[in-house]
């Protein structure tokens, strides 16, 4: 009935149907179900099918064989169906039998693997590091490829430690870690879950083992099926990495990962965390996904399509118009212009360039297509938090996010947040420190903790809280950046230098940093450098007009600077840009005025003295300013005020000399 | 003049004019528009059998200064006090094509095309235009923004930028007045949504849309560098749509002293014979506290049987005009003949007011002030005038208070500003003085009186620096003005600044003024303290010429008199024989100074019996007279 059901293709629509058949290659599943008769069962293979030479191999074990068909088979089937529908407990009861009835190890890594699902972990831990009895025409050496095994013999050494010693000690019985990579996986999967992070890494291995045993294993794999599924040993890798991270041995976590993305492009876990913890800069970052071996492994379009995700996933900071060109051959060449990771890219290319109103548009498209996009989600909530008109929109989604998840940090980030935007920086901060327990590796909890402190004037606290950040981060410019920022503000410019230029190795194309590091320029007296640095910074932002405002202070500082080196006509032009761009900008207005002061253009100083001290009326500099220049006014008035009526005293019909139009 | 009166052309475009302002809710302008076609006479306004070429399109004055209006852009300020004729170079205008720019916009309508274009739009948003009017009317802003949110033809789009401008200044208000009395309230309502309309309207082409977007750079005026843009886009808007007031009126805005509407006018799409023109110059001379008997002249002309005759807006900017010139009566007069005319017309109602305070006109005022109390109290101008009503019987409690009043409903009323500054001075409350005076001068930078209030406020502070900056402005603004060149030199003078003082009043007293005698020995006491003796001399010499020649009496210019007297007997005049004279005259008269003056009498008369001595027994040539 299955089988027929299955040849209608109907699969979704059948209540009758199990699942399974769903998964990949179902004909050739289909065929083997007839023929019915392997001691290992086909459907064994669905996860671990990367070894397909093995599975023709298998298949001709099974064919041998064809005559053992029975209960024990039925009940894999059960089993493994059970599985699929998440009747865990079935799935176990089912396993559990098979594998009293054959003790084969097949049957116990597919047991371990229901456990795993139903998420208990010890007792999979248990049924693949317990002695496991061999009977002699299985074992590992005798009956070479196991069905979904690693079929190496010589597996490494050191790997399980004492135990194998006494596995080996007795001949007829081993632990399945030992005997097949998979089981191996899942176990150090087990313990990672468990939180046994030691025990795990040691179950993996301090480093890869097959570094140089794989290569020749890998290269037979590749050639005979570049399709397949992702590899074991990558995911071995990965897991590696997330250890090594757990033991915040950073470097060697993302050499892990870059390993595991080097043995199979496919994993895009590798690739998540790289650049979740950002731990390569964003040249390195560029390079490595650039050069990954996509054509090696892949067939076809794929390794193009998945080398083009992988780079718009990355950082926007650099390369900004390979960037655009990634994103627009995804959107033209695979028409995946809703995809939401696809509009993430864009949204962060939005953000990257201040152009929050735009980006916050994107995002809102990404949460309505899924309602949590782990990624998104940041940029969402940064941006609701800089259009001030979002704030009730922010508490909304804040509470949605805790009540829909309050195991995510996320969603008691964003609680953070709107506290943030409230200016009660306490409750924020509880917050941010919440979710950063939470998830130790959420960055923008960590970012807006030490903000939040920055914001209250706290620069020791928010110190800290930057250099954690760095520290986790040690690929992102931004930590040391804002560690900077809080150094100038304290007058430590020593130390601002230090982390500002170390920021600098890391990015060179941040137009905020390029303005930080300006600003130090200037606070040294390099006025020169000082412009360089700000008009750089200016060029790299492509201002654009929706994200112009930020860069005021930009203008004003490389206004400033033209002042100092008493190149006013630049300074004044730079000013004006900045007023026109925000014109109740009271510094602007009130260096506009200096200068005007400096060319001597008194009445025009003391209107834009007047102009700064109309939106902050207390300012003491300006009203000294302003008090300077009306003394000078006086000094000058007198003689320019009599020019004028002589000037009529000609002809009193004639247009009188203005000295005091203003503009 | 090109224009030998109304013709069917100026009737079609009012008519047309009256219609797309009243669409685009643009009320007052609606308003203005109307009264004018009212007034041409009946048998002009019927249409002409043959009717001509069609040339202008339409147009559409815009001028909301009634109360609910405050919200609104345009503000024409009612002038209040004295002034006096200030030269003016349009008295004499020169041939037209000279006076005109070669770079100027001429008149451009727009492409067929896009007209079509337009119609055919228009005709798909008709419903919902509709609907969002009666949400505008029903002031349901964002409601009439939704119903037009996806209209194409420009007047939907007018209509929607204009209800979410309205909106927006209304919640800036809102916002702002939450501030009241904290220490945080900025001085004025922030509208942070500006920048973001201004972007909607920014690369607009029809003149209405162009018209908005001068109304968001007339908002930034203090914003230098946008006020020339702003003029742009005005010009350009006429250009397209010359019968456009409202966009007259904002270009009127933008314009800061008489030299810059000099420079401007040539740059002007239409002729300068133009009616437009004309009523615009009226206007703006005006708002300046400047007009000259050009203006009445035009004045007068717009108001003849050709054009429109009993205009009740002409007749108030000609009284405007004669009351700026210091002719109080027969502006009095017309305004009563306006208020005979139109009983129930309140916009300029304070420049009457302001009228009969200046001549002392108790009843009449308050007269005024109840029947316009019984029909509206919300009107700022009717605040001002129960002000000025409170003010002309020294209540200045309560003028401050209904000042205060006008000025809350209208935050741009400049008038209201200028006199609750006056009022503040009365109460020599100088801090507040300064903070209206400063309102006001924010509305609207063209009004001299503001500075000047400024200027004396700070004076009174003693912060002489800031008082001279804003005399300077003032007297920029106004160079012919007696009183403040007096107040300029008062304040150098207090500065210990002699000379500088003795500028100022030198300028003074090239007007004939009721001061001047004042003013004249004031420059002989700066002289004098200078130790510059024969200048003060010849100053006092001056007191006592003119006092002669006006008849006045000795008693009250004696010291002068006493003065000169001295100096040439003592100081080295050496002009005995004057001396002579004016002690004469001194010990003639009934001045305290008399015993001194026949003590010297006798004296000088010695002194010339010496000299002429000695005269003699040098040289023998020249006999004494």
């Amino acid at each position: 009935m299955k089988a027929a059901a299955r040849k209608r293709h109907s699969l979704a629509l059948d209540p009758n149907l199990s699942i399974w058949a769903t998964s990949p290659r179902p004909p050739r599943r289909v065929k083997r179900r007839n023929a019915d008769t392997s001691r290992h069962h086909p459907l064994a293979n669905d996860t671990t099918g990367d070894f397909q030479d093995e599975h023709t191999a298998d298949e001709d074990d099974d064919e041998k064989e064809e005559s053992e068909l029975g209960m024990v088979d039925r009940m894999r089937l059960w089993r493994h169906d059970a599985m699929m529908q998440h009747l865990y407990d079935t799935a176990t009861f089912w396993g559990d039998k098979v594998l009293s009835f054959t003790n084969d190890s097949n049957d116990a890594f597919w047991l371990a693997q229901v456990h795993f699902m139903a998420d208990q972990f010890s007792r999979a831990e248990t049924l693949l590091t317990r002695p496991f009895p061999i009977r002699p025409d299985q074992g590992p050496n005798q009956h070479s490829p196991m069905n979904g095994h690693h079929p190496l013999t010589s597996l490494p050494t050191g790997m399980g430690g004492a135990i194998e010693t006494t596995a080996q000690g007795r001949s007829d019985v081993a632990r399945l870690v030992d005997l097949s990579v998979a089981c191996r996986y899942l176990a150090a999967q087990c313990q990672f879950q468990q939180g046994k992070w030691p025990a795990a890494l040691e179950m993996l291995g301090d480093s890869n083992p097959f570094k140089e045993a794989g290569t020749s294993l890998l290269s037979n794999v590749n050639h005979d099926a570049v399709d397949s599924g992702v590899k074991v040993l990558a995911s071995m890798c990965c897991l590696r990495g997330l250890l090594m991270q757990k033991a915040n041995r950073h470097e060697k976590a993302k050499h892990c990962f870059m390993e595991a993305l080097t043995l199979d492009v496919k994993c895009f876990d590798a690739l998540h965390q790289l650049v979740a913890s950002q731990a390569m800069t964003p040249d390195e970052e560029w390079e490595f996904i650039q050069n990954l071996p996509y054509q090696e492994q892949t067939s076809g379009e794929d390794g193009e399509f998945i080398k083009l995700m992988y780079l718009s996933r990355l950082r926007k900071q650099k390369h900004l118009d390979e960037q655009a060109a990634v994103l627009r051959r995804l959107v033209q060449d695979f028409q995946l212009i809703d995809n939401p990771d696809v509009l993430y890219a864009f949204a962060d290319q939005a953000y990257t360039q201040f152009r929050w109103a735009d980006c916050f548009a994107i995002t809102s498209r990404v949460l309505d297509l899924t309602s949590v996009h782990e990624l998104t989600l940041p940029l969402h909530l940064a941006c609701m938090y800089h259009l001030k008109h979002l704030r009730s929109r922010l508490f909304l989604l804040a509470h949605d996010l805790v009540r829909k998840e309050p195991e995510n940090a996320i969603a008691w980030y964003a609680v953070g947040i709107w506290y943030l935007t409230a200016n009660q920086f306490k409750d924020a901060r509880q917050y941010f420190g919440k979710a950063s327990l939470m998830d130790p590796k959420f960055s923008p909890a960590w970012v807006a903790f030490g903000h939040s402190f920055s914001l209250e004037g706290e620069h020791e606290p928010a110190l800290t809280a930057y250099a954690t950040c760095a520290r986790l981060y040690p690929g992102s410019h931004l930590p040391l950046t804002f560690s900077g920022m809080e150094h100038i503000i304290t007058s430590n410019l020593d130390l601002a230098d230090e982390c500002l230029d170390a920021a600098y190795i890391i990015c060179d194309t941040d137009p905020l940093l390029l303005n930080e590091k300006g600003v130090m320029a200037y606070t040294r007296g390099h006025y020169d450098r000082a412009i360089e640095l700000f008009e750089k910074a200016i060029e790299l932002a492509g201002i654009t007009q929706t994200s112009q405002e930020v860069w005021i202070s930009t203008y004003i500082n490389l206004g400033t600077s033209y002042r100092k080196l008493a190149r006013y006509e630049d300074a004044k032009s730079t000013y004006e840009r900045a007023t026109r761009i925000e014109p109740r900008c009271a510094p602007a207005l009130a260096f506009l005025g200096m200068t005007l002061h400096f060319m001597d253009e008194v009445d025009q100083a003391i209107v834009r003295y007047h102009e700064a001290l109309s939106i902050e009326p207390m300012n003491p500099f300006v009203l000294e300013l302003l008090n300077m220049a009306l003394e000078q006014n006086l000094e000058m008035g007198i003689a320019r005020h009599f020019l004028k009526p002589r000037a009529s005293d000609l002809s009193d019909s004639q247009v009188v000399e203005d000295p005091m139009s203003v503009g | 003049m090109a224009f030998s009166g109304v013709d069917w052309e100026i009737v079609s475009s009012l008519k047309a004019a009256i219609r797309d302002c009243s669409a685009r809710r643009l009320t007052v302008a609606t308003k203005w528009a109307s009264e004018l076609l009212l007034s041409i006479p009946e048998s002009k306004r019927r249409a002409p059998e043959h009717p001509p070429e069609p040339t202008f399109a339409t147009s559409t004055p815009a001028r909301s200064r009634s109360p609910r209006q405050s919200l609104s852009f345009i503000h024409d300020s009612p002038p209040g006090t004295s002034t006096e004729v200030a030269n003016d170079p349009q008295l004499t205008l020169p041939d037209i094509d000279t006076l005109h720019h070669p770079d100027a916009p001429t008149y451009q309508p727009l492409p067929d095309e896009v007209v079509e274009q337009e119609r055919a739009w228009e005709a798909e948003d008709e419903d919902m235009l509709i609907a969002a009017q009666a949400y505008y009317d029903s002031r349901e802003f964002m409601r009439a923004c939704d119903v037009l949110e996806n209209c194409r033809s420009s007047r939907a789009r007018f209509l929607y930028i204009y209800s979410r401008f309205m909106f927006t200044e209304k919640k800036a208000e809102r916002d702002w007045h939450k501030l009241d009395k904290r220490r945080n309230q900025p001085p004025e309502p922030i509208n942070t949504s500006l920048r973001d309309l201004h972007l909607a309207v920014q690369n607009a082409t029809d003149p209405w849309l162009l018209f908005l977007r001068i109304t968001r750079k007339a908002l930034f005026l203090r914003r230098l560098g946008r006020r020339e843009e702003a003029v742009e886009a005005s010009l350009l808007s006429l250009s397209r749509y010359p019968w456009n007031w409202s966009a007259w009126m904002l270009l009127g805005k933008c314009i800061g002293d008489g030299e810059e509407l000099q420079s401007m006018l040539p740059f002007l799409p239409l002729p300068p014979t133009h009616l437009l023109v004309h009523m615009f110059q009226v206007k703006i001379t005006n708002d300046m506290a400047s007009p000259s008997d050009n203006e009445l002249a035009l004045c007068e002309r717009l108001l003849t049987a050709d054009f429109f005759p009993g205009n009740t807006w002409l007749m108030t900017q000609k009284a405007t005009i004669l009351f700026h010139m210091h002719l109080y009566v027969p502006a009095g007069a017309l305004f009563e003949k306006i208020i005979a005319k139109d009983p129930h017309r309140m916009d300029d109602l304070d420049i009457y007011s302001g009228i009969l305070f200046v001549l002392d006109e108790k009843v009449k005022l308050s007269k005024l002030a109840f029947d316009f109390l019984e029909q509206e109290r919300d009107r700022p101008e009717i605040c001002c005038v129960i002000g000025n009503h409170f003010s002309s019987r020294n209540d200045h409690a309560k003028a401050t208070e209904y000042y205060l009043r006008a000025t809350q409903l209208d935050r741009t009323y400049l008038s209201a500003w200028t006199l609750l500054g006056h009022e503040y001075i009365e109460q020599k409350n100088a801090h507040a003085a300064v903070d209206a005076y400063r309102k006001a001068a924010d509305a609207d930078r063209k009004d001299y009186r503001a500075w000047y209030g400024l200027a004396q406020a700070y004076e009174m502070l003693g912060m002489h620096t800031y008082a001279l900056y804003y005399y300077q402005r003032s007297t920029a603004l106004k160079p012919y003005d007696v009183r403040i060149w007096q107040a300029t030199g008062g304040c150098y003078d207090d500065m210990g600044r002699p000379r500088e003082a003795i500028e100022c009043l030198k300028h003074a007293l090239q007007q004939e003024h009721p001061q001047t005698m004042a003013i004249l020995e004031k420059v002989a006491k700066l002289y004098n303290d200078l130790e510059e003796y024969g200048e003060a001399a010849a100053y006092h010499r001056r007191v006592v010429e003119l006092a002669q020649s006006q008849d006045k009496t000795v008693e009250e210019f004696s010291k002068s008199y006493m003065y000169v007297a001295r100096y040439h007997m003592y100081l080295g005049g050496g002009d005995l024989n004057l001396a002579l004279e004016y002690l004469e005259i001194l010990s003639k008269s009934h001045a305290e100074e008399v015993a001194t003056a026949t003590d010297l009498l006798k004296k000088v008369k010695i002194q010339i019996q010496q000299k002429s001595e000695s005269h003699q027994s040098r040289s023998h040539k020249r006999p004494t007279p």
